[in-house]
């Protein structure tokens, strides 16, 4: 999994400093040469990253598989397999919690949407009570609305 | 016979209420209405800075000329640009008002920048905070003593300026105009007037250019000599040094300067969302009035060297009108290539 | 001159003088406290509240309120990961590491520790310098800036640890991102895709609150547990654990400080450089068997706070000596100043000369207020960093929201936080530095900005001026000691 991860950012890397090249060669004479010194080396070396990362994954690949002709129904020596699926897993719902946190900020204003968010968030996924739940998001939304509403007389 | 009386009766009670309920100040209604609201006074700039402060410099006193609760956002981005469109696109209802800095937001729109969905001449303005006379200085031990050395150097003369969008950039590139200076070398780049500043006391590079209220205490203490001034009346602190119009000039450079001074007759002003009723502008139009000529207001201001100077919303929208038609080609040109 | 000092200590302790101040030092360390709010914008909003004041109350509280503001945030970003402005991202980067190891306490008590004596230190060289407070600040220019934020780039090598490529990858990005905007030699918008968000960069607080913050929740969402993982069956090492450590270090300090001090006397180079200068400066440092830089080294805390507060001595330099403001919030002060009638220039550090000593030990009795307050509070703080990490995470989610979106109150503060958290995630679980990259983001401008004024001023001989030849010099030792300590260590282990 670490394998797939590295490669997948690496080739991240050389797409995200290829962008700073190609982009970069299209502004005029003074505002292109620090992109361009900084993103030319960028993507040669990015490059050179994961160049390193595909031969390290084949190289830890053969070390776990290192007899070939494996009985076809024998469980592969990586039983991390469903672990590994049940981490990417994880990661993507924590990650879908936080965005909805930000979309709902973006069209519900954040007085609305942090309660809602805190109280969902500790009853599914921390797998706490609706009371403790409440009580925890009501007190915070209301710390945030003294401190900002009345306080600091600004508005969020 | 006793029916036709209720009823005579009824139409001369209805009618009255109705007549009674026009009420002849129609500022009453505006108070009411002000009154315990929130009216949101949109800063396009970071908190800290100029604007933020006279935001909430003048903030106590309209909230005690209104009766409203004035909360200060701050809406940084694109130079005022973000916080501007803000403004123009809020609700009409009279509680969006802002604040916006004229020497860079007109010459931005007579370019036609990009990201600007307001119309500064559809903007309701409030009013004038101040009108800012810039001024033309070298170092203390600069070899240029006048202005008239600096036109007849022959040397180029290598000058301190923040990015294109500061008053500092168009104050020199006016001056380059109006005159039709070939030696002047801007060098851009400086984060902020204090840095250009430092530059030129260094020795480094010969002048500067930007506000007499920024400049007039580092003059006062002998570290700037004030060659020029540019404004259409002498300014108080620097009565020995000459305008701008003391020197002979072309026609196309004498519009060049009518039209700069123009738009820094309004360098800051107030502003609020076209379409917003009648009453309720005048209603705040009186309350920026009323802050603005307070005298305890005043007084601190000066004491701070950061002078009000009020002027009404109609005469600010007045001369951003003229700044539009009076713009010489020339002008709008090389803030067309300045602003691409 | 004695007497002025004398006559400045009284005035501090004078009423309501000091009753302003402790108010201020109070105001200052809750804002500090509540993320993305930092030093100029809490400065903004009580100086309506000054107006009224005399003089001395005026600059005790404001002196008080702001000095202190960071002081404040580092406990946030200690105990939480969680800046509460920009100097204090980099006391995250090995202070929340230390929070995680269960040594909050420690962390503090060495945060503070090193900030009030950075915090001496600075106000002691600020009154030391003030018969030659102008020819100094006049030294630096341009040149030097630069020089002095290649020193960081090559400090920045040193912090990828054993993975030279990912480390230098890393301070790559970060120093590309930091070109994207508009910028300021000819105009043009680099990088922003025509959102208007863009034209103004990438903004730092949002950055190291995705970065690090948001990063490390989501991280600490999937072990599961607490912040801090105690599994080892210790005492809660305390915050004089952490007083003790910066003495230890003493060296560490005053390297640190002078950093600080020298930056925040020129002004131009911004605050938050001398933050993270002097954190690179201490990792070049590092010995064999320290704790690694960024997993949880004491001396990752002490330099920039040390840094950081005798950085706010050394800004009063120019703002007193030219009425230039050597920070944003020194910019603020000093319209606060104009407004109760003290004017900056010669005559401050003439006829008021004991006004002047007034703000210098208002700065130092604000700062040591502030840590005996924090220390105090330490350990009961940083019992929260056991707190079960499911509930306390999305609490400092939120937080983290609203303290990126203050920074200019736009969605892409919100969307920026996200992204970089999402690579700053990545970053973490793959070992890239993201201390190499924040340093990157922190100095790609100021590199080009003065680069390109160096050559416009000075040609491309820009590089021969005395200082700055000195700097370049340096540098090159930096990058030769960092190519050779790790051949000489394994020299030493063979020969061992």
């Amino acid at each position: 999994m670490k394998r797939a991860e590295e490669i997948g950012f690496a080739v991240f890397l050389v797409i995200i400093f290829a962008m700073f090249v190609i982009l970069g060669w299209g502004y005029a004479e003074r505002p292109r040469i620090v992109p361009l010194t900084l993103s030319i080396p960028g993507l040669a070396l990015s490059v050179l990253h994961l160049g390193n990362s595909i031969v390290k994954a084949k190289r830890t690949a053969r070390k776990e598989h290192p007899v070939p002709a494996q009985k076809a129904d024998e469980k592969p020596v990586g039983d991390q397999q469903p672990a590994v699926s049940t981490e990417t897993r994880k990661i993507l719902e924590i990650w879908i919690w936080i965005i909805a946190l930000a979309l709902g900020i973006n069209f519900l204003g954040f007085m609305i949407t942090i309660p809602v968010f805190l109280v969902a968030f500790l009853r599914f996924f921390a797998k706490r009570s609706w009371k403790i739940s409440t009580l925890i998001a009501a007190s915070f939304t209301l710390a945030v609305y003294l401190v900002f509403y009345v306080g600091l007389r600004t508005t969020l | 016979m006793k029916r036709l009386s209720l009823v005579l009766v009824s139409i001369l009670i209805v009618g009255g209420i109705i007549l009674g309920s026009q009420t002849p100040a129609l500022s009453q209604d505006a108070a009411a209405f002000y009154k315990g609201k929130t009216v949101t006074f949109i800063v396009p700039y970071s908190a800290g800075g100029g604007y933020d402060f006279y935001a909430r410099f003048m903030a106590p006193h309209l909230e005690k000329y209104t009766g409203c609760t004035i909360v200060i956002k701050n809406k940084p981005g694109g130079g005022g640009v973000v916080g501007a469109n803000l403004v123009y696109r809020a609700k009409p209802d009279g509680r969006t008002i802002g604040i916006l800095n004229m020497t860079g937001s007109i010459p931005a729109q007579i370019a036609g920048a990009k990201g600007i969905d307001f119309d500064l001449k559809k903007f309701i303005w409030m009013a004038r905070l101040n009108d800012e006379p810039q001024v033309f200085v070298v170092g203390a031990k600069s070899q240029y003593t006048s202005w008239n050395d600096v036109l007849q150097s022959k040397e180029t003369i290598k000058l301190a300026s923040t990015g294109t969008v500061g008053s500092t950039y168009l104050d020199l590139l006016v001056l380059k105009l109006v005159y039709d200076i070939k030696h002047f070398d801007i060098v851009t780049g400086f984060s902020g007037t204090s840095d250009a500043d430092l530059s030129v006391i260094r020795g480094e590079l010969v002048g500067t250019a930007s506000s007499v209220s920024s400049k007039i205490k580092k003059i006062e203490a002998g570290d700037f000599k004030p060659l020029l001034v540019i404004a259409d009346e002498k300014v108080k602190g620097l009565e020995n040094v000459p305008l701008i119009y003391d020197f002979p000039m072309s026609t196309e450079g004498k519009k060049i300067a009518d039209t700069y001074i123009g738009i820094m007759n309004v360098s800051r002003a107030m502003m609020m969302t076209p379409g917003a009723p009648a009453d309720r502008v005048a209603f705040m139009r009186e309350a920026f009035k009323k802050t603005l000529t307070d005298p305890d207001l005043v007084q601190k201001a000066e004491k701070m060297d950061r002078p009000v100077s009020w002027l009404s919303g109609e005469k600010v929208l007045q001369f951003i009108e003229r700044s539009f038609t009076e713009a010489p080609p020339l002008f709008v040109n090389e803030l067309k290539q300045t602003m691409k | 001159m004695i007497e002025a000092l004398w006559d400045g200590l009284i005035l501090v302790f004078s009423w309501p003088a000091i009753g302003y101040m402790s108010i201020g030092v109070l105001f200052g360390l809750f804002m500090g406290f509540t993320p993305g709010i930092g030093g100029p914008v809490t400065l903004a909003l009580v100086l309506p509240f000054s107006f009224n004041m005399d003089e001395v109350s005026a600059i005790a509280f404001l002196i008080g309120t702001h000095s202190v503001v960071n002081n404040g945030g580092s406990v946030t970003a200690i105990l939480f990961g969680v800046p509460g402005s920009g100097p204090n991202a980099a006391t995250l980067i090995d202070g929340f590491p230390l929070a995680q190891k269960g040594e909050a306490g420690r962390a503090i008590g060495a945060a503070l520790a090193a900030s009030a004596l950075g915090g001496l230190f600075g106000t002691v060289v600020l009154a030391c310098l003030i018969p030659i407070l102008r020819p100094i600040v006049l030294v630096f220019g341009p040149p030097e800036f630069f020089m002095l934020a290649i020193l960081g780039v090559v400090f920045l090598a040193t912090l990828s640890g054993d993975n030279p490529l990912k480390g230098v990858l890393a301070g790559l990005l970060g120093l590309l991102i930091s070109l994207i905007g508009e910028e300021l030699i000819v105009g043009t918008k680099r990088y922003t895709f025509d959102i208007i968000y863009l034209w103004d960069g990438i903004k730092l607080v949002p950055s190291v609150i995705g970065l690090f913050a948001i990063a490390e929740m989501v991280d600490l969402l999937l072990k599961g547990g607490s912040i801090a993982k105690p599994d080892k069956e210790r005492e809660l090492s305390g915050p004089w654990t952490g007083v003790v450590d910066v003495f230890r270090h003493w060296d560490i300090l005053v390297r640190s400080s002078i950093l600080g001090v020298v930056i925040g006397i020129i002004p131009g180079l911004g605050g938050d450089v001398a933050c993270f200068l002097a954190y690179g400066q201490a990792a070049q440092t590092a010995k064999k068997g320290e704790v690694e830089y960024g997993k949880g080294n004491i001396c990752g805390v002490i330099a920039p706070e040390a840094a950081s507060n005798a950085k706010e001595g050394g800004a009063l330099v120019p703002t007193i000596a030219f009425g230039i403001p050597g920070s944003g919030s020194m910019a603020i002060l000093l319209g606060a100043l104009l407004i109760v009638g003290v004017t900056p220039g010669a005559n401050l550090l003439n006829e008021q000369l004991d006004l002047t000593f007034t703000m210098v030990w208002t700065l130092a009795i604000a700062n040591l207020s502030a840590a005996v307050i924090i220390l105090m509070l330490a350990n009961p703080l940083s019992k929260l960093t056991f707190f079960d990490g499911s509930v306390l995470a999305p609490v400092i989610i939120s937080v983290c929201f609203i303290g990126a979106y203050m920074t200019t109150n736009s969605t892409g503060d919100i969307i920026v936080a996200i992204v970089l958290g999402i690579i700053g995630f990545m970053m973490k679980r793959l070992n890239f530095s993201r201390a190499a990259m924040l340093l990157g983001l922190v100095l790609g401008r100021i590199v080009e900005q003065n680069l390109f004024l160096s050559i416009r001023i000075f040609g491309a001989g820009f590089i021969y001026r005395p200082i700055a030849m000195g700097l370049v010099v340096i540098a090159l030792l930096v990058m030769g000691w960092s190519f050779l300590k790790p051949v000489l260590q394994r020299r030493n282990e063979k020969a061992a």
